[in-house]
């Protein structure tokens, strides 16, 4: 016989074996199994529903930047950096405060404010609302709670509250920005003298380039897409505000007030060097008073999109009869198969002469009586004997 | 024909020229005091009243002593048996050695029958049928492989001896110890009357019995009944 047909024999044998094992224990295997299904099935009938409702929001890298300027208000441009600071917003966003706001608000709370177990209650709220980033810009928002329209509530709110620290901080970053070049600015008043009679002019044309730039690419926009398109809209609106400082920088007083601080910072006299920072310093400090307007609608900002609103969960996420059912099959199988193997090895262990003839369906004629240390003790040594021989 | 006719020739000299050569004393070293004791406690006397009456009720001559593994006792029992049907019940039995080449640890039967059982019931039997009651006879090779075929024969041989003697006791080598150089038990086994399966704790475990079984079940060999040797450990 060939090695190739013995192996298929003994693959054959093999699986008889399987066979004829698995039909010796087939009511434990199918006990065990049928028994876990129902189990699976009591399990998916009994176990609390859990749904989860996930809303998507885009953080573009413009929210750590000013607008019409180059500059960052987060410190740094690494993306790593900027990432963990979203996430520590994500954090703030979701202070302790807010979050017995929340459960107060849907009586998730049973515990009095300030005690103990409010602390558990807190911590268990803010375990079921979860933030990921999906990609550098995208984050997804999710709640987990008992039922469908609670999940889709509490990630309403929770996007809400996002968003709403996001435009705070935000904003509040944009403040401290401003009000660092204003120091920049109060520092070069004691620390140079200049002229500026050029400077009387700058900031009503730089708006005005600001806006003539602003039409040509509304007029660029109107040509591609809709007039109620968002970005055409966006865009519109920013023009009206352009317009509307510009009114107000042509404005005599305000003019006036704007050379009063000017002059105030680099004299009336000698133009130069501080003449150029202090006018670089002031058309910041403008440009943030813009975006500050700008961004005055929190609804409307242009680094902040959702992508994806909370919704209605469709179904529960836990329990999933599916997944019941086939973990209830695979636990059967495996105590089913731990049992069939301890069956098998207690059938393989020692067992009586009785049983080994009944099992060989032969007779039991008797037993043969110890004497073999003594035979065997003579049999090693005429052995031994002969081999020396 | 003429090939067995000149193996059972050889086989009845050889028993013949070692009956010529029995030694007229008495007693023997070793295996002989124990074993004239053994076979008189009751334990023993009634495997061999058991054996006896399911042999004769069967009618049964030649009968192969089979196990699984070796060192299960296979020889001490034939041995044993052999004493017991001489001493006790007077009758005349032959052993014939269908085992492979002895191992170290094993009863050498040859040297056993040629030390010990010859001289075993001197003391008890007439002068005149010291010599017959057991007989040996080996299908062997000087160096303890069997002769060619020699399994094969065996079955024309036992016809052609049976009448001349009570009981032939075949002792053949372990069921997993069969290879080309020995007589294959199962062959031997189906050339007797009967067969035994000695077991041992060294065998009872189901698995082991199962492939007993299955190696017996496959070649049709139906052993009488099943002896447990006690007196080997695992």
């Amino acid at each position: 016989m060939s090695d190739t047909i013995r192996s298929q024999t003994e693959d054959q044998l093999n699986l008889q074996d399987l066979v004829t094992l698995l039909k010796r224990h087939s009511r434990v295997l199918l006990g065990w199994t049928l028994g876990s299904i129902g189990l699976a099935v009591i399990a998916f009938a009994v176990l609390p529903r859990q749904y989860k409702s996930t809303a998507l929001l885009n953080i573009t890298a413009l929210y750590f930047q000013v607008p019409f300027l180059n500059d960052t208000i987060s410190g740094s441009r690494d993306a790593a950096e900027m990432a963990a600071q979203k996430q520590a917003l994500f954090r703030l966003a979701l202070a302790d405060g807010f979050l017995d706001q929340l459960g107060e608000r849907y009586g998730l709370f049973k515990s009095p404010k300030d005690s103990n177990r409010r602390i558990g209650e807190r911590n268990d709220l803010r375990r079921r609302i979860e933030y990921m980033t999906m990609s550098a810009t995208t984050f997804s928002l999710s709640s987990i709670a008992n039922t469908a329209q609670l999940a889709n509530d509490l990630t309403t709110a929770v996007l809400e509250q996002v968003t709403i620290t996001l435009i705070q901080e935000r904003q509040k970053s944009l403040i401290s920005y401003q009000s660092s070049l204003r120091k920049q600015l109060e520092a070069l008043r004691y620390s140079s003298s200049g002229n500026a009679s050029a400077a009387v002019a700058v900031q009503p044309e730089l708006l005005r380039q600001e806006l003539s730039g602003l039409e040509a690419k509304i007029s660029s926009l109107e040509a591609q897409y809709t007039p109620n398109h968002p970005t055409v809209v966006e865009a519109r609106h920013r023009a009206d505000l352009l317009r509307q400082m510009l009114e107000r920088s042509q404005n005599p007083e305000n003019n006036n007030r704007r050379e009063v601080m000017r002059r105030s910072v680099v004299g009336t006299g000698k133009a130069g060097s501080g003449l150029d920072l202090a006018d670089e310093l002031i058309r910041r400090i403008n440009y943030i008073d813009i975006v500050l307007e700008l961004e005055h609608d929190k609804k409307d900002v242009p680094y902040l999109e959702v992508i994806q609103r909370p919704e209605m969960p469709p179904g529960p996420i836990f329990p999933k009869l599916p997944n019941l059912l086939a973990g209830g099959i695979v636990l059967g199988l495996l105590i089913s198969g731990l049992l069939i193997a301890y069956a098998e090895l207690k059938s393989s262990l020692v067992v009586t002469p009785k049983i080994a003839a009944d099992a060989l369906e032969l007779t039991y004629l008797g037993n043969l009586p110890p004497l073999i240390s003594q035979i065997g003790a003579l049999a090693a040594q005429v052995t031994d004997e002969e081999s020396k021989r | 024909m003429t090939s067995e006719n000149d193996v059972s020739n050889s086989q009845q000299k050889q028993a013949e020229a070692q009956n010529n050569t029995l030694p007229d004393t008495v007693g023997g070293a070793g295996l002989v005091s124990p074993l004239a004791d053994y076979i008189r406690y009751s334990e023993f006397k009634r495997l061999l009243g058991q054996l006896h009456t399911t042999f004769e009720k069967q009618k049964i001559k030649s009968i192969a002593l089979l196990s699984d593994h070796s060192k299960e006792g296979k020889t001490f029992l034939a041995c044993a048996i052999a004493m017991g049907y001489a001493i006790l019940l007077n009758k005349k039995v032959l052993i014939l050695n269908a085992g492979g080449p002895v191992k170290k640890g094993s009863l050498n039967l040859k040297h056993v029958y040629e030390a010990e059982l010859r001289a075993a019931f001197y003391p008890h039997i007439a002068p005149e049928k010291r010599e017959k009651l057991i007989d040996f006879v080996s299908p062997s090779n000087p160096d303890g492989s069997s002769f060619e075929a020699a399994d094969f024969q065996i079955g024309s041989y036992l016809d052609a001896i049976a009448a001349q003697y009570d009981l032939i006791l075949v002792d053949t080598c372990a069921l997993q110890m069969a290879n080309k150089n020995n007589m294959d038990p199962v062959v031997v086994a189906r050339q007797t009357n009967a067969s035994v399966l000695i077991t041992s704790s060294q065998s009872m475990n189901r698995n082991s019995l199962k492939e007993v079984q299955d190696k017996l079940k496959q070649w049709e060999v139906k052993p009488l009944g099943l002896i447990y040797n006690s007196g080997i450990s695992s």
